[in-house]
């Protein structure tokens, strides 16, 4: 039986707005690319005419000289970008994203692997400095 | 968990523009959206034989199969919307869908697991169809057409 959570959650103690615009500039200084932006509730909302929490995903590529062959290994792109959960909670935003490793036989190539793992890291540690790890994830 | 059903790849006999166009009009018929899609920069494509061949990532899913992945938790969204890779391979193209869900052990966010097996399936459906007409243009009616 699976222990580990496969994704992590960090609070960010401003409403969503601007919390959303942190995130950017986090990442950007982080030199992470963002390579798009989905905006979950409101396709949720116009589609189905139903009313959820706001909630973007970001999606987040590694810098340039790190990305190597990653997305063009059928595996590899199904992870990157990385999806990056932006999403309202009251007065405070929840930040969601994959931290658990991918089976090492899932991945042919190990550098692959290692660019993901440096993603995610790369991740924690933009988001330790503008939140607060959660361990409701 | 058997990571090798996972990824699942399709040779369209299409050339790149042409299979794309063909892989959007599948998807729509089987109510699925491509939210968005970025070709993907030179240094980032494979180089087989020294030249980088197109490439692009769609990103496709559904609002309905969204919300109910979303409706037990947010962090379900980490997997959607689903990346189906499109890449060029001479006068073919190539189509690989890999289930994310399954690339792990960890325990995944409740709900996500079966919205995405779903997602997957539907995929699996519209390119299905395109290489089903696209046998149909080849070798005519009579294998396919009713009796």
């Amino acid at each position: 039986m699976a222990e580990e959570n496969a994704t992590c959650m960090y609070l960010i103690d401003e409403p969503f707005a601007k919390a959303l615009k942190r995130m950017r500039t986090a990442l950007a200084e982080a030199n992470l690319r963002i390579a798009g932006e989905i905006d979950l509730s409101f396709r949720i909302r116009r589609t189905l005419l139903m009313n959820i929490p706001p909630c973007t995903v970001l999606l987040a590529l590694p810098s340039r000289h790190i990305t190597g062959e990653l997305a063009s290994d059928p595996r590899g792109a199904a992870l990157t970008p990385l999806h990056v959960v932006v999403s309202a909670r009251g007065a405070r935003t929840e930040v969601h994203f994959l931290k658990a490793r991918p089976q090492l036989d899932a991945f042919l190539e190990q550098p692959l692997l290692a660019t993901v793992e440096q993603l995610q890291r790369a991740l924690s540690q933009t988001l330790e400095k503008i939140g607060m790890c959660s361990l409701g994830a | 968990m058997n990571v090798v059903s996972a990824l699942h790849t399709y040779l369209v006999p299409q050339k790149f523009d042409r299979a794309l166009k063909s892989i959007r009009g599948a998807l729509n018929e089987v109510e699925l959206d491509v939210v968005g899609e970025f070709e993907l920069p030179e240094d980032m494509r494979s180089h087989p034989e020294g030249e980088a061949s197109a490439s692009r990532i769609l990103l496709v899913s559904s609002p309905i199969l969204d919300f109910e992945a979303m409706a037990l938790a947010r962090a379900s969204a980490v997997f959607f919307p689903l990346h189906v890779l499109v890449s060029a391979e001479n006068e073919q193209t190539r189509v690989s869908v890999v289930n994310p869900t399954s690339l792990f052990e960890a325990r995944l966010p409740v709900g996500a697991g079966d919205p995405m097996d779903r997602l997957v399936a539907r995929v699996a459906m519209a390119l299905d169809c395109i290489l089903e007409r696209s046998d149909r243009a080849l070798y005519g009616e009579g294998k396919y057409g009713k009796n």
